[in-house]
């Protein structure tokens, strides 16, 4: 027999629908509890049942389930790595079933559900940067269009022509663009472009209204050509946010502070969502037919009077476009330049010492000595300066960067108007390789997202527990040797303790593949759009691995939680202090370094609080062939032994701070054989299928010889376990009665 | 699968040849660096033209042992998704394999990062496998007698 719900062009015989029906309904059974024991084993298993469904629907021709199980078959993929369990997939699974069964409305169902998990599909592609690029180009392309009706209708506007339908339905158009923008990362153009949209469907602005409709038009067609991330125009954009909600009193009330906009969509966080709806209100017809008259953006630009000017402006600047590529090549030829610059040098010095060894050496000898070392040095000068104007080339500042911060807290805010956050932005003139920024985004944001709503507590929760109403949130980034660091730090309600601790204060993530990374149970947290799913702060932690960073937290119960992140440079110099460990030479970036201290000497060091670690403990001995290992440890018997204690910075806060901090993560000694000098030298990252855990690159010194740049504090964490860390919990306070 | 280029190298003491077309270049470098808690047939990375080159030891990576090194030996950097090079302790010079009289080594095969077995007993590998930090089965397993009459 074939149930109407699943039309089966070519069943032969009922005996085949009948097996197929019992196959069919035991995988989804199967499916539904593989999907509960959320392991990686049953995840694949499920994958492999989600497989042979699709392959049983094909079979049978039955298309709504192909379909469906096509879908699910993907979302599956994505589910192993992304674990919990998501609404989507338990929707799918039970159309399926409905569809197995023949229920009644099951088609509708599972269409539903296929739908469903093809939006979750594109959510997950929005995150990639591609996607959100593509994306954006999509909405700018929206924006330029719907900007010229904008202009229209505030020109009607102004003559008091106004035509109130044509004017909402434009209004509505920028409202969505303006959501999709915020959606892409365009945090102020997001800000604006809503707020532009505001006074757009208010009937009677205020005085210096126009004016302000004008500028907001002008800095949006500026604004509409940067498709990476809001430009350097962010302070005329919230100057213009700022004058048109002056021009819209009505709006006023939902104005608190800063830049905060009302966003419309509270449900929506994909921008794929927002463009449908987008390209449903103006595809084609919407637009081509309210416009009165054809104007292209450049007519727009003219009207509008900005062009020459910006024009002007880049020429006077001299700016130029140049892909990234090119800037790379640019900095391997001045690294292959060191290199070669090493050579030169060796070859001056044998020089002067040939001219040097040689009694009665001819004059010209001399001469020519001298020429070389003299050359070396206008060399070395001219080397270093070229290395770093190309890195500088690369380097953008953070403020673009610490804007997106800011647009996440304002739309989070705008979701709950029950909680308030003094924000504070640190560090926007830092310098960072573009590279490593974009890269930095999505954890960020992820960790950003992850304060607002676990750590920050409502108004009133705070007011109740005697804190400040507004609850304060700091991100800070810096630039330096060590690459970037960003701080975020909350002084909400902190992590939940972890059932298995009940005293749990202090938390700590470690970026490698072996070393301690502790898993955040989502279970029992609030799932909503922003997080919950415990997942978020583990991506952030992988982004962060693949970037060969790490990640440190700190949190205290009631009082808050500090995030510090760590990457290294993508590519770009370094200083660093060369040690040597056994026969082998490695470098430590100079940042990490506090102190060195001699440890042989009769006033050594009095033992501090702080770890200490034998650096050849850290990176093994050296499996070198038999003949070597003899001829190496010979040379090495004769060499001094654990000279010296580099202490590094700590890896949390200050060591001299009271906060109990673990033993291990407050402080580190390495003992390395010798300290040899400073030096700055280029990082070159090594491949990702190579990368060890704690090396941050290699760089070839100024006499030609390769070492390795290590990340000490990875480099310890990743060979520890949290107990050997000495992560000690202090007891929980005594609660009163 | 018929003929193709391929270049000739040494390792373990025994002859095996890669495809020309996944073979970049040649070297020898003079600086070097150990990958700590890198696995045992990581030799290490090398500066190549400003790149820094992760070195897979042949012999060891195929599990056997090392052969006497010779003049001819050196780097042969692979076309791959990262800077990867193969250490071989000679290199043959180029050569043709005809592979019509000789074995598809098949999915099995390329688990154990060979290719296919051509007449002469040479062992035409698959670059990719030796490189990508799985675990390889063992070729001499794979082979049997083969691997025997290849010696």
């Amino acid at each position: 027999m074939v149930d109407a719900s699943l039309p089966p062009e070519h069943a032969e015989s009922a005996d085949l629908d009948e097996l197929f029906r019992q196959e069919a309904e035991g995988i989804t059974e199967r499916l539904d509890l593989l999907l509960s024991a959320g392991t990686a084993e049953a995840s694949g298993e499920a994958l492999r049942l989600a497989h042979t469904l699709k392959g049983l629907a094909v079979a049978t021709s039955t298309h709504s389930l192909r379909d469906l199980a096509r879908n699910l078959e993907q979302a599956l993929v994505e589910h192993e790595s992304e674990g919990g369990r998501p609404e989507a997939i338990r929707q799918a699974i039970d159309a399926a079933r409905g569809l197995i069964a023949g229920e009644r409305g099951a088609q509708a169902a599972a269409r539903e559900a296929s739908a469903a998990l093809e939006r979750r599909a594109e959510v997950r592609r929005s995150g990639a940067p591609w996607a959100r690029r593509a994306l954006l180009r999509r909405v700018n392309v929206q924006l330029g269009e719907t900007l010229v009706h904008g202009a229209a209708r505030l020109a009607d506007l102004r003559q008091g022509r106004d035509s109130l339908p044509a004017r909402l339905v434009v209004a509505r158009q920028i409202e969505l663009i303006g959501a999709a923008l915020g959606l892409c990362g365009q945090a102020s153009t997001s800000a604006l472009t809503l707020q532009f949209a505001a006074f757009l469907s208010e009937r009677v602005p205020a005085h210096g209204g126009f004016e302000a409709a004008q500028r907001a038009l002008e800095v949006l067609a500026t604004e509409r050509d940067n498709d990476e991330v809001d430009g350097s125009l962010v302070p005329g954009v919230l100057r213009t946010v700022e004058a048109l909600r002056v021009s819209v009193p009505r709006r006023q009330d939902e104005v608190r502070e800063g830049f905060r906009v009302s966003f419309p969509w509270p449900d929506v966080d994909d921008p794929g969502d927002l463009l449908r709806a987008l390209e449903r209100q103006t595809a084609g017809q919407v637009i081509l037919d309210a416009r009165p008259r054809r104007v292209g953006s450049r007519e727009l630009e003219g009207e509008l009077g900005i062009a020459p000017q910006r024009r002007r402006k880049r020429e006077e600047e001299g700016f130029v476009r140049v892909p990234r590529r090119r800037l790379d090549r640019l900095l391997r030829l001045a690294e292959q330049l060191v290199v070669a610059k090493a050579e030169a040098r060796d070859l001056a010095r044998k020089l002067q010492r040939l001219s040097a060894s040689i009694n009665e050496a001819p004059p010209e000898l001399h001469r020519l000595a001298r020429q070389a070392r003299h050359h070396d040095r206008e060399l070395d000068h001219l080397v270093r300066a070229t290395q770093k104007g190309v890195l500088r080339a690369r380097l953008v500042t953070a403020r673009s960067f610490l804007g997106l911060v800011r647009m996440t807290v304002a739309e989070f805010l705008s979701r709950h108007p029950d909680r308030e956050v003094d924000l504070e932005l640190v560090g926007g003139a830092a310098e960072v390789d573009k590279g490593t920024l974009d890269a930095l985004v999505e954890p960020v944001l992820h960790l950003v997202k992850n304060a607002l709503l676990h750590g920050v507590e409502s108004c009133e929760e705070r007011l109740a527990t005697g804190k400040p109403r507004a609850a304060k949130v700091r991100v800070a980034i810096k630039s330096g040797s060590v690459g970037v660091r960003i701080e975020l730090s909350d002084d909400g309600r902190g992590l939940p303790q972890d059932e298995a601790s009940p005293s749990g204060q202090i938390l700590l993530l470690a970026s490698s593949d072996e070393g301690p990374a502790l898993a955040v149970n989502g279970e029992g947290r609030e799932v909503t759009d922003d997080a919950g799913r415990g997942v978020g702060l583990l991506t952030a932690l992988e982004r962060v691995r693949s970037l060969r960073g790490r990640l440190a937290l700190e949190s205290t119960p009631g009082k808050g939680t500090t995030v510090r992140l760590v990457v290294p440079p993508a590519v770009g110099t370094a200083r660093v202090l060369l040690i040597r460990s056994g026969s082998e030479y490695y470098a430590l970036p100079l940042g990490e370094v506090e102190s060195v201290v001699d440890v042989t000497g009769p006033e050594d060091a009095p033992p501090t609080a702080q770890t200490r670690v034998r650096l050849t403990a850290l990176v093994g001995a050296p499996a070198q062939p038999e003949r070597r290992r003899r001829a190496a440890s010979a040379v090495h018997d004769r060499r001094k032994r654990d000279r010296f204690a580099v202490r590094l910075r700590p890896l949390l806060g200050d060591s001299r701070s009271t906060a109990p901090l673990p033993h291990a993560a407050g402080g580190l000694e390495l003992i390395v054989d010798d300290v040899l000098r400073r030096d700055l030298v280029v990082v070159r990252p090594l491949g990702r299928r190579f990368a060890r855990p704690g090396v941050a690159g290699a760089a070839v010194l100024g006499e030609g010889r390769l070492v390795l740049v290590l990340d000490p504090w990875q480099l310890f964490l990743s060979q520890q376990t949290p107990s050997s860390l000495g992560i000690r919990l202090p007891q929980r306070e005594d609660t009163k009665p | 699968m018929s003929v193709v280029r391929v270049l000739n190298v040494v390792a373990g003491g025994r002859q095996f040849a890669l495809e020309i077309g996944v073979v970049q270049g040649i070297e020898r470098p003079r600086r070097w660096a150990r990958l700590p808690l890198a696995p045992s047939y990581v030799l290490g990375v090398c500066e190549i033209g400003g790149t820094v080159v992760a070195v897979v030891d042949l012999a060891a990576r195929l599990g056997l042992e090392a052969g006497p090194e010779s003049h001819t030996g050196g780097v042969v950097l692979l076309d791959s998704a990262e800077a990867v090079g193969l250490s071989v302790e000679a290199i043959d010079g180029v050569g043709e394999l005809d592979l019509e009289a000789g074995v598809d080594l098949g999915p099995t095969g390329r688990a154990a990062g060979a290719r296919g077995l051509g007449s002469g007993g040479r062992i035409l590998l698959e670059s990719e496998p030796l490189v990508d930090g799985r675990p390889l089965t063992s070729l001499r397993e794979i082979l049997g007698d083969a691997w025997k009459g290849s010696e």
